[in-house]
């Protein structure tokens, strides 16, 4: 469980910080986030175009750790018997 | 009108479809997807043969249908044609919502999907008496399904009236309401949950082939999206014009120079349609902080530059001190080099006032009769306004010039009006200013440069027609100049001499207070004055202050002179406006003296100049001061709201339970995730086409603004290709009942289920059979729907996509700190939980409900009971702060619940449930280890 959230905490911040930033980035540097970028502004192409991916890539990567983790938790149990399991609670 | 090319099912309808005015393509598609959804549900209605059928069709969906049923559900009318509409019409705010509609299920997946699964129960209602061991919070847990799931229902309603009333011009909205909702509804009861199951995932992929095809054609013949944004901002460049930038430019100022000066994008330049008035300007709509986030500080600067035209006379005036203290040497022209002409790009036209053609004389009968002219610190506007005025031509000045930039004294000797003019000529081109005439016959102040430029063309007309504000030594603010006549018993023909060689301000107001009859306010700023003019002069009266004596008006003669008082007066007003300042009434006894600008209204090609006084002054002073951190507040509480609401919709997490195992359900999720990720690039890509291509539904309200973009666009191909434009307006119709259809029967099943196995199962008869639960979910789903098409008639004013975000806001507040913190908390209790989320969703509903009805108050034909709330709107527009705070609640209740849950679990420790390991562990324990475990057994046995 531990592990789960330190993981979960981990993309979330990744997230987190790409989405709040941006924010302001437009609020301190209008200008940069003006620029255009294959006809778009700097800010439109980021938050319109260039977010979507971004999110898929963290949540693939999020999906395939958290499995192996789950798959190292049910051997760690399946071979360390209980004492896994109760350290696993605390 | 493409009556032939109906489909044959649909010829014997030609005749009344042809009466109505619908188009047949349209109403073709829409059928078929209306038909195939009801058939789907009907089908499988036979196959659905238990509760745990109903509820969440056995638990056995795989991932890739339940990927595509979760999208299916999720991208609502507020999806599909909500987030086209409000990108038209708000610009680079309205992107927010795709981005944190999908984001929002990353926290999902990153928080609860996984957890949720394996805990294993059907309902949020479920899950919460399991986590807490209480039936009571069961209770609490149902009825906020049914009112998240209210409010949600709202926006697919707006949406389904808004198709119709576009399939059939001329239905009203509230029909289309009626309709849709009985169709779903009568679905619904007959098909349940597997059904829906089917119907959802079809209907996502039919939602993001009508969203995706109709766009990439469009692009094909319009231009792709790039080159549409690329049109946006700067206006259509004058390659004649000379272009330079100022020396401090706006960010609006230097995306046109830099659109201008790259003349390859100029290449593709791409024909726009003119945007109406309504129209947000480009710099506004594609920049962030635009008319969505900052609409309450627009209300509350507008508030503010109201009450400065008032009765107030501390407010917004031009001279921050006593204004006597300006007496002596101080000219009005050194008053006004505190001011700035505002940007106008182009050309500002100084013409002579016809009026006044006898210009110098007119000046001397104000000024004195002056051996010199004489300015100290010349403003180069003003010295061109003057050259104007005497040399009785029309001046063009290019904006590019520095208009305000000072020149330094100017001392010319008042000979002849002949010498004076070529005198101001050499003064000018000292400075770089050159004057030559255009084909026109007026002069053109420009540059050396330019003039070299227009030379080595050698053609005149090269220099293209004077736009920007006409500005005239006479113009003064309509509203101001007529407030202000003359006083009582002086006749306007009554002749008089001013007498003076130097004017000072103070003199020259004088004058003019004793013209008309009024006093100069403020006399002061001094506080015992103030308070001495707010007690109606008793102060002064009982000698407790003395105020300074009202300068010498210099008047020396009345009934005799060249000059009638009507001129002087208007002398006086004009030499102010020539300075950027003008004169404001106050009251009846007062005036006083503030800015007035020139101001743009937005492409309006007719008459361009506004002018305006104190109230913009005031108004601008405040936005440029509190605008953007109140937008930003805004912006990122719209983003809490959605990130988070997105993983606390009822009707979403319980398709989680339509997972096999919690490995299931966190791939489903990252499905779910490329699924809508994919779609959420399209729409915006709707709303800014639309604003090129078809600018006329700024102008529409309710159900025929922008709202439709989505249904409407893609018919303007009729005019190049038909009738492609209709098919792919069908296409769009059939997705946009395809959208309103899933989430409105999703939605349907989620609070029907809440009522018929938690309020009628569980809490009403627990021992009801299953017949009789089968039929109460039937009844629910008839009840439900009736209500959500009664709530769906009152919106139609409200933006779709705003609604939803409201409905993600009172989630985000509720069911996602209790999910979120019953999941990774193990102390948390079930008080601490119930006490968070009923404080957290009730202060989000409450402060959303008041801002949602003071809005509908204002609205044309607004019902009697929001009228109730009109009252609110001036406290929203004194304190925009709270009105962020009340319209997007999300970024103080969402720590609020999550506070209140942690405080008061603290406080009651002792009642942690004693088996909190175990569940915990079932929770987060990878299911191969065989905890799981079913804690709503009865169910399963059937």
């Amino acid at each position: 469980m531990a592990r789960q959230l330190k993981l979960s905490v981990a993309c979330a911040l990744m997230f987190l910080l790409a989405l709040l930033c941006l924010p302001l980035a437009n609020y301190f540097a209008p200008e940069l986030m003006a620029t255009r970028i294959f006809g778009f502004t700097l800010t439109w192409f980021v938050l319109g175009v260039l977010f979507f991916p971004f999110v898929w890539i963290i949540s693939y990567v999020f999906i395939r750790r958290s499995i192996a983790l789950e798959r190292a938790e049910v051997s760690e149990v399946r071979h360390g018997g209980t004492e896994a399991r109760s350290k696993e609670q605390k | 009108m493409n009556s032939l090319s109906v489909p044959l099912c649909l010829c014997g309808f030609q005749p009344v479809l042809a009466v109505l005015n619908v188009d047949g393509w349209i109403l073709a598609f829409s059928a078929i997807t209306v038909v195939a959804t009801i058939f789907m549900g009907f089908w499988t209605a036979k196959r659905s043969k238990t509760a745990s059928d109903f509820f969440v069709a056995g638990r056995s969906v795989s991932v890739g249908w339940n990927a595509s049923a979760i999208s299916g559900e999720y991208l609502s009318a507020a999806s599909f044609m909500g987030i086209a509409g409000m990108v038209m019409s708000s610009g680079y705010d309205a992107l927010w919502y795709p981005v944190c509609y999908a984001c929002g299920y990353l926290f999902l997946l990153l928080f609860i999907a996984g957890p949720l699964r394996r805990f294993g129960a059907y309902t949020i209602p479920d899950f919460a008496e399991g986590r807490f061991d209480s039936p009571v919070f069961r209770k609490i847990a149902v009825v906020f399904v049914l009112f998240i799931g209210f409010f949600y229902t709202m926006p697919q309603m707006k949406g389904a009236g808004t198709t119709l009333a576009y399939i059939f011009p001329g239905l009203p909205y509230w029909a289309g309401v009626v309709l849709v909702g009985a169709v779903i509804t009568l679905n619904v009861a007959l098909g349940g949950m597997k059904g829906i199951t089917l119907v959802q995932a079809f209907q996502y992929w039919m939602k993001m082939f009508a969203i995706s095809v109709p766009i990439f054609v469009l692009m094909a013949v319009y231009g792709h999206y790039g080159k549409q944004m690329s049109v946006t901002g700067p206006e259509k460049p004058d390659f004649s014009t000379p272009i330079a930038i100022s020396e401090n430019p706006s960010i609006e100022e230097k995306q046109r120079f830099d659109a201008i000066n790259n003349a390859k994008q100029w290449e593709m330049y791409l024909e726009r349609k003119p945007l109406p008035l309504k129209a947000p300007a480009d710099a506004t709509w594609l920049n962030p902080f635009g008319p969505l986030t900052t609409k309450a500080a627009k209300t509350a600067a507008a508030a503010i530059g109201k009450q400065a035209t008032l009765a107030n006379p501390f407010a917004a005036t031009v001279f921050p001190d006593d204004w006597r203290s300006l007496s002596g040497a101080t000219s009005l022209v050194s008053v006004s080099t505190s001011m700035t002409l505002p940007a106008v790009n182009g050309w500002v036209t100084l013409e002579p006032p016809p009026s006044l053609a006898r210009a110098e004389d007119r000046l001397k009968a104000v000024f004195g009769q002056a051996q010199h002219y004489s300015v100290g610190n010349a403003k180069l506007v003003s010295v061109l306004m003057d050259y104007a005025r005497l040399s009785g031509r029309k001046v063009i000045a290019n904006t590019n010039l520095g208009l305000t930039r000072l020149l330094g004294s100017l001392q010319l000797n008042w000979n002849e009006r002949a010498t004076l003019v070529s005198d101001l000529e050499r003064f000018l081109a000292t400075n770089g200013i050159a004057l030559r005439q255009d084909a026109a016959g007026s002069l053109r102040a420009m540059t050396q440069e330019q003039v070299a430029k227009w030379d080595r063309s050698g053609d005149p007309s090269a220099v293209a027609d004077p736009k920007g504000p006409v500005w005239r030594g006479e113009d003064t603010v309509p509203y101001l100049t007529s407030a202000i006549s003359l006083r009582a018993g002086l006749s306007p023909d009554q002749r008089m001499t001013v007498n003076f060689d130097s004017p000072s301000i103070a003199q020259v107001l004088a004058i003019y207070a004793d013209l008309t009859g009024r006093q100069l306010l403020p006399r002061t700023n001094s506080i015992p004055e103030r308070v001495d003019a707010l007690l109606l002069g008793t102060l002064s009266r009982w000698k407790l202050i003395s105020p300074p004596a009202v300068p010498d008006s210099g008047v020396r003669e009345h009934g005799d002179g060249a000059f009638t008082a009507a001129e002087v007066k208007a002398a006086i007003e004009a030499q102010l406006r020539t300075h950027g300042l003008a004169v404001a009434p106050v009251g009846e006894k007062g005036f006083r003296v503030v800015a007035a600008e020139v101001t743009r209204l937005p492409s309006n090609g007719k008459d361009q100049s506004l002018l305006t006084s104190a109230a913009t002054n005031a108004e601008k002073a405040w936005l440029d001061k509190h605008e953007k951190p109140l937008a930003l507040v805004y912006t990122y509480s719209l983003i809490i709201a959605i990130v988070c609401g997105t993983a606390g919709l009822p009707h979403i997490l319980v398709r989680f339970y339509t997972n096999p195992d919690g490995t299931a359900a966190k791939k489903t999720t990252m499905w779910v995730m490329i699924l809508i990720g994919m779609f959420y690039v399209f729409p915006p890509v709707f709303g800014a086409l639309g604003r090129n291509l078809l600018p006329d539904l700024y102008n529409g309200v309710g159900a025929k603004g922008t709202d439709k973009i989505v249904l409407e666009l893609p018919r303007i191909l009729n005019a190049k290709y038909p009738p492609l434009g209709s098919i792919l307006s069908g296409i769009t119709c059939a997705g946009a009942f395809a959208a309103f259809m899933s989430t409105f029967s999703g939605l349907l099943v989620s609070m029907t289920g809440a009522l018929a196995h938690d309020v009628y199962g569980r809490i009403l008869r627990p021992k009801a059979t299953q017949d009789e639960r089968m039929r109460m979910f039937k009844i629910g789903a008839v009840i439900i729907g009736a209500i959500a098409i009664l709530l769906g008639m009152q919106v139609e004013q409200l933006q779709i996509n705003f609604m939803v975000g409201q409905a993600f806001a009172i989630a985000a507040a509720s069911y996602f700190p209790l999910l979120f913190m019953a999941v990774w908390w193990r102390k948390l209790t079930m008080k601490g939980a119930a006490t968070g989320m009923l404080t957290g969703g009730l202060a989000a509903l409450l402060c959303i409900s008041l801002t949602s009805f003071s809005d509908l108050a204002t609205a044309p034909k607004a019902s009697a009971f929001f009228t109730l709330f009109a009252g609110l709107n001036p406290f929203w527009a004194a304190h925009p702060l709270l009105r962020i705070l009340c319209e997007q609640p999300a970024i103080w209740a969402v720590p609020l619940a999550i506070t209140l849950m942690v405080i008061v679990s603290k406080l009651t420790a002792h009642e942690v449930p004693g088996d909190i390991h175990m569940k915990m562990l079932v929770l987060h324990a990878p299911e191969q280890l065989g905890l799981k475990q079913e804690y709503i057994q009865e169910h399963q046995a059937h």
